[in-house]
């Protein structure tokens, strides 16, 4: 038995696998799963049997490794494990749990749920009956209204949530929309629906459906309305008055898409002599019973006293009756009241109405249609000659503009504009008086010259009149050009700017043909320069003739020549024409642009004709005029010419004062010149800002060797772009000895790193908080001296040295020279005196001295220079100072710690007798300082008093 | 004059730099003398060892062409300046370009580490860095901090400044910082700037300087002031006095050919133990004169033409009699040594 089941194993393991047998003997056999599909577990015991999910996961473990599925979902031994991530216990509220079956799914089954669903409109807001495709309505349509009926009975009613909305407004299923009608209203709208009914040959469909459902309904006042019938309208008007009725319903507007070929209005199968008859029993009809019934409603709407509408009349009415097509949506202007269904159009525009009225058209009203509707009016001429079948006259004749004919003019009319001119003027001021801006508009502009316009606006008057350029003119030349002017040349030498509107000349009576002139030119005229001087008469003559071309003509008739010949009164005018446009005066801003010549045009240089050669002998002399003009230029300073002249020292020599900035002094390992800020008494000098104004002693005439920009702000504004805050901030408080220009300049490096002008500044400028507060805070009384700002300084440059230098510092009395790294004990000064100026050099107590031997009669000396070197430097500031300490704005801020050091210096005083006792307790807090030495950290040398 | 106080200078070529394709602005010795860096108008700076005549490295990065270059006092760091307004702070041996300096308007023409030693801090000559610009204004920029606003800037200058000094306190003096800063500017005019004293001292030479030159040794008193009237004045610094006059047309000398400087900044120097002056003219002539007679020491006192173009810059070794550099317009960088004796 074994042998033979070992025998089959290994008969098994040469096949491969007993997958692969195949038991086929007819057709195909399937695949085999032998490589793919191996069942893993095939030899494994049922015990070591795994079950794993698609993510390879163990399903069902055994009793000691968490049963089915390890916890929830394998998350024992995870980070959950088995406590539940919010265990809320359930204990009050047992029942109020409700489990889904979502609760029970894992991820898997989620995701196949969520896969499953598909998101779909609800029965609700899927689009109901009444909306779908063009074809859909148009079976519908065509179906007519007994299926329509049947349907609504059979289907399950079902409404549309539009439907519900309107519903919920007060709308009633066979309503029309829109707001309640008297009785009058709702006949004329009825009116109107069958009247376009019977036009369109098609009652709509939703009409005789309403009449059922308006029945089944049993509405009170559809039922009295349908009910009573249209003739009974006479009785019905006073019950009409006490109620409203809901609007009709109205036939949504639906339109044939065109989808043959054909040209418009062809009918399919007919001929080109296709007769009206059959026309009207046309295969495209598409509702051939409808007319009837339409047309019974329509004809039983209309009332006795609206007899004068003729359904089936043809021409005007027609006519008429296409222009008052409308939809019942749309309202025009001229409908009141009892003519329009006030529907959607309420709040509509103008244009948009139009747009609508256009697109509205209804769906069947296609020119045949048209054409069936006004009988056949449409079809045949005025001449009664039929049209060509397809063809329709158009209705809407274009009807040509009336004209009307000129008026008869009486003889010896003569324009005179100036009369309408005074007018304008008169409607100008009275403008004026309203205190409007006048706006001249196109050619109805009145002729004003700017003086008067700025009179008429309430202007500033100018002092002097603007002048003519005749005005710089002797009184000579302008006689000779007077005399001159009547000649030709008038176009060569007009100096009108703007081309002018001139009336025609119009033949006055007795022949005299006065030439007309614009009123602007002739008020501006008389303003200026009078010529004709020496002929009173003519001058006179002259004055005349311009004020009867001004506005207010008051003496329309200039006085004339009194000769007999008529040719030399009009030259005579017509000289005075020229001479007016001559004389005129230009306009303000023209003139401005001329002054008074020195020169005569005379001593002008006459240009010479010809190629212009240059002589060379004269191209010399001009080089040395431009030379010599240039070395006069160079203007020198007293201080220029005693250089040139070699005599340097005292004379060539300004020493101004100068406040370098206190980071300067630092980086020079310098002590600030200027602690107190700059110097007052010499703004001029004193800082780099100031410099920026050029003195008069500093100018220079030096010829620039390298186009000088100099302190040329516009030529720097080309590269920088200075807010106005930027350069008006200054911070004189908090730096007083940095002058407010200094951080202004842009440039590119700074570009991206913040708009603030200032970054930085507060790093340079940072006030360490008083050490009263530190103290306050963290010290303990017995470290309070030691963590003193300066006093800390002090012992970084005291610890620095002992670093630095060798053990032999202890002994070294004498100072030595700054070069050397070591640093001796200074003998200390008396307390009384204060430090000597030749004490350049700071001293310093080296801490070897508090680390090793400290005799006890160090201390005191120490303690008392300390306190010298305080009070020296609350008096004077030049003395030793360490104040640069930690940040460079220490020393800045000198002057505003000036009120408190006497405060400090009280303190300091107690702390230090209590130091005494505590000194020997500091030496830890000396031994581990930092070997490495900071940088800033620097100490700072008192400058020297003189030198 | 005994031939034991003849003046010399180094007239033998040892070498000629090749390298530069444009004219060389300036060319610096470091601060152990054994290297000289030169910036050309080629936008190259090139580290030459001057006694083998080597190129040892060049930097290239420059935008545009360098007008001025100098050498930290630790010899790691440089810096340098031209055309295109911005400083650049370059690393030595990685050629690195570590940081830049904006803020100038037009180029920058000159620029100089503060050199003020600080004893017991750690790089403190280098710490500081001062540039001259062509507007004007001398900007100080501070090296060790982030800010990339420079310090101060002096803006007293009413033309483009040219040279800037920072005078050390001499060693016999003990080394270390005097706390001044001199600028000299085409608006003629040498300012002296005391961060010590709170004090500018302006001294007129009527004439746009080119350089100024300290003295090597006693750099608190005399300075050497080169202006385009064809003249190098050696002034005292501590009276503003002159103390002589070298060049010009009325200068005294019998030579034939008058030393000529109008339009280029040629970088003049004092010759080995301040016993001569160095000047390049604008024909490529070098002009040596007696610093106390201030007569041309050259042979036939002529100027000797050592090369084609303007001299634009001359560098004697401070400690050895027998190195200068010349640098000029033709591109080339020309090594001098004493004649062997």
């Amino acid at each position: 038995m074994t042998s033979r089941l070992k025998k089959k194993l290994d008969h098994m393991e040469e096949q491969g696998t007993n997958l692969n047998e195949s038991f086929c003997l007819i057709g195909t056999p399937l695949p085999s799963l032998a490589d793919t599909k191996r069942d893993k577990n095939e030899f494994v015991p049922v015990w070591k049997q795994e079950v794993r999910d698609e993510q390879g996961r163990r399903r069902f473990h055994g009793a000691f490794t968490g049963g089915f599925s390890a916890g929830y979902f394998n998350t024992v031994g995870s980070k959950e494990g088995w406590t539940p991530s919010t265990f809320v216990s359930s204990r009050g509220q047992r029942a109020s749990k409700t489990q889904a079956v979502e609760d029970f799914m894992d991820d898997e089954d989620l995701a196949d749920l969520k896969d499953s669903r598909k998101l779909e409109n609800t029965e609700t807001f899927r689009s109901g009956e009444g909306f779908g495709t063009a074809a859909e309505l148009g079976g519908q349509a065509g179906e007519g209204s007994l299926t329509s009926a049947l349907s609504s009975l059979i289907q399950p009613s079902t409404s549309s949530i539009g439907q519900k909305l309107l519903m919920k407004m007060g709308w009633k299923p066979g309503q029309g929309v829109g707001p309640r009608l008297t009785a009058r209203q709702l006949r004329l709208q009825e009116r109107k629906i069958g009247r376009r009914a019977a036009h369109v040959g098609v009652l709509p469909s939703q009409t005789q459906s309403r009449v059922g459902v308006d029945d089944l309904d049993g509405d009170e006042e559809m039922d009295m309305d349908m009910g009573m019938g249209m003739g009974m309208g006479d009785a019905r008007d006073k019950d009409g008055k006490k109620h409203t009725f809901a609007p009709r319903d109205t036939k949504l507007l639906l339109f044939d898409n065109k989808q043959d070929r054909s040209g418009l209005g062809y009918i399919r199968g007919g001929g080109m002599n296709l007769s009206q008859s059959q026309t009207q029993t046309g295969p495209s009809r598409t509702a051939p019973s409808e007319p009837q019934i339409s047309s019974g409603f329509g004809l039983g709407g209309h009332d006795a006293d609206e007899d004068d509408l003729d359904i089936y009349s043809s021409g005007p009415s027609a006519l008429r009756d296409l222009d008052n097509r409308r939809t019942a949506y749309d309202r025009d202007e001229d409908d009141d009241m009892d003519h329009g269904v006030v529907l959607l159009g309420e709040g509509m525009v103008g244009a948009d109405r139009n747009k609508k009225r256009q697109a509205n058209v209804p769906r069947n009203e296609d020119p045949r249609n048209k054409a069936r509707a006004s009988g056949s009016a449409g079809y045949t001429w005025h001449d009664g000659r039929p049209v060509i079948p397809g063809f329709v006259v158009d209705i809407n004749v274009i009807s040509n503009d009336k004209w009307f004919p000129f008026p008869d003019i009486p003889e010896g009319w003569r324009p005179r504009p100036a009369r309408v001119w005074q007018t304008n003027r008169r409607w100008d001021q009275a403008a004026v008086k309203k205190e409007e801006p006048v706006i001249p508009t196109g050619r109805n502009r009145p002729q004003m010259t700017a003086d008067e316009r700025g009179k008429a606006l309430g202007e500033e008057q100018l002092k002097e009149p603007s002048k003519s350029i005749f005005d710089y003119m002797s009184a000579k030349s302008k006689e000779r050009l007077a005399q001159v002017i009547p000649g030709d040349r008038q176009a060569g030498v007009s100096m009108e700017p703007e081309q002018e509107v001139k009336p025609e000349p119009a033949a006055a009576r007795d022949g005299v043909i006065v030439p007309p002139l614009s009123p602007r030119t002739a008020s501006a005229a008389l303003k200026g320069f009078i010529p004709f001087g020496d002929d009173p008469a003519k001058q006179e003559r002259y004055t005349s003739y311009l004020r009867s071309q001004t506005h207010d003509s008051s003496e329309p008739n200039p006085k004339l020549l009194p000769v007999k010949q008529l040719d030399q009164i009009n030259k005579e005018l017509s000289d005075f024409a020229k001479s007016a446009q001559m004389f005129r005066p230009l306009s303000f801003a023209m003139a401005n642009r001329f002054t008074s010549s020195k020169l005569s045009a005379q001593d002008m240089v006459q240009p010479k004709p010809g190629l212009h050669i240059p002589d060379p002998n004269k191209v010399d002399e001009w080089k040395d005029k431009t030379r010599l003009e240039e070395e006069i230029k160079e203007v020198l300073t007293p201080r220029e010419e005693a250089a040139r002249a070699g005599m340097f020292g005292k004379m060539t020599r300004v020493t101004s004062d100068w406040v370098p900035h206190a980071l300067l002094c630092k980086r020079f390992g310098v002590a600030n010149p200027w602690p107190d800020g700059p110097p007052g008494s010499k703004p001029k000098e004193s800082g780099a800002a100031e410099a920026s104004v050029p003195s008069a002693g500093r100018a220079l005439g030096t010829k620039p060797l390298l186009s000088a920009p100099g302190q040329d702000v516009a030529w720097q504004n080309n590269f920088v772009h200075q807010t106005p805050a930027e350069s008006s901030q200054t911070e004189e408080t908090a730096v007083p000895g940095e002058p407010p220009k200094e951080r202004q300049p842009r440039n590119i490096g700074e570009v991206g790193l913040a708009e603030d002008v200032n970054q930085g500044r507060d790093t340079l400028t940072y006030k360490k908080p008083e050490m009263d507060i530190f103290k306050a805070i963290f010290a303990s009384d017995d470290e309070g001296d030691d963590s003193d700002d300066e006093d800390q300084d002090d012992n970084d440059a005291a610890d620095r040295m002992v670093i630095e230098s060798k053990p032999a510092i202890s002994a070294a009395p004498a100072p030595k020279p700054i070069a050397d790294r070591e640093y001796s004990p200074a003998p200390p000064p008396p307390s009384n005196l204060p430090i000597a100026g030749d004490i350049a050099r700071p001293v310093f107590a080296p801490s070897a001295h508090r680390l090793t031997s400290k005799p006890e009669s160090d201390v005191p000396k120490l303690s008392i220079k300390k306190k010298d070197k305080k009070r020296d430097r609350a008096k004077a500031k030049t003395m030793l100072s360490f104040d640069m300490g930690d940040d460079e704005g220490d020393a800045d801020d000198q002057g505003g710690r000036e009120e408190e050091s006497a405060r400090e210096r009280d303190r300091k005083r107690r702390r230090k007798e209590e130091k005494r006792e505590e000194k020997p307790r500091e030496k830890n807090k000396v031994e581990v300082k930092p070997a490495v030495i900071d940088e800033d950290d620097e100490w700072v040398e008192a400058p020297p008093v003189a030198r | 004059m005994s031939a034991a106080d003849k003046i010399t200078y180094p007239d033998q070529l040892r070498h000629t730099l090749h390298g530069h394709t444009g004219p060389v602005n300036t060319v610096r010795y470091n601060h152990t003398y054994k290297y000289c860096l030169s910036g050309g108008s080629d936008k190259t700076i090139r580290l030459w060892n001057p006694v083998t005549g080597a190129l040892v490295k060049g930097y290239e990065g420059s935008r545009m062409e360098v007008l001025g270059l100098d050498i930290a006092p630790d010899n790691a760091t440089f810096t340098s300046c031209g055309q295109e307004k911005d400083l650049y702070l370059w690393d030595v041996p990685t050629g690195h370009i570590l940081r830049k300096f904006s803020g100038h308007y037009g180029r920058i023409n000159t620029v100089r580490f503060s050199g003020s030693v600080q004893p017991g801090v750690r790089n403190s000559g280098s710490s500081v860095i001062l540039s001259g610009s062509f507007d004007s204004k001398v900007m100080i920029w501070d090296v060790r901090s982030q800010n990339r606003a420079p310090i101060q800037t002096l803006q007293e200058g009413r033309d483009s400044v040219t040279s800037i000094e920072v005078p050390p306190l001499s060693s016999a003096e003990g080394g270390g910082g005097l706390g001044q800063v001199v600028v000299g500017g085409v608006d003629g005019t040498v300012r002296t700037y005391d961060v010590r004293m709170g004090k500018m001292v302006e001294d007129v030479i009527a004439a746009p300087v080119t350089s100024i030159v300290l003295s090597p040794t006693t750099p608190r008193e005399t300075i050497l002031v080169a202006s385009l009237d064809s003249k190098v004045r050696l002034m005292d610094r501590s009276n503003g006095q002159m103390l002589n006059t070298f060049g010009g047309p009325d200068n005294p000398t019998p030579s034939r050919a008058t030393f000529e400087n109008t339009s280029y900044r040629s970088k003049v120097a004092f010759g080995y133990g301040e016993r001569s002056v160095l000047a390049g003219d604008e024909k490529g002539g070098l002009w040596v004169w007696d610093i106390v007679s201030a007569k041309t020491v050259t042979p036939d006192q002529e100027p000797r033409k050592v090369h084609e173009k303007v001299i634009t810059w001359i560098e004697h070794h401070p400690t050895r009699a027998d190195e200068m550099l010349t640098a000029s317009a033709d591109g080339t960088i020309k090594v001098w040594e004493s004649k062997k004796e």
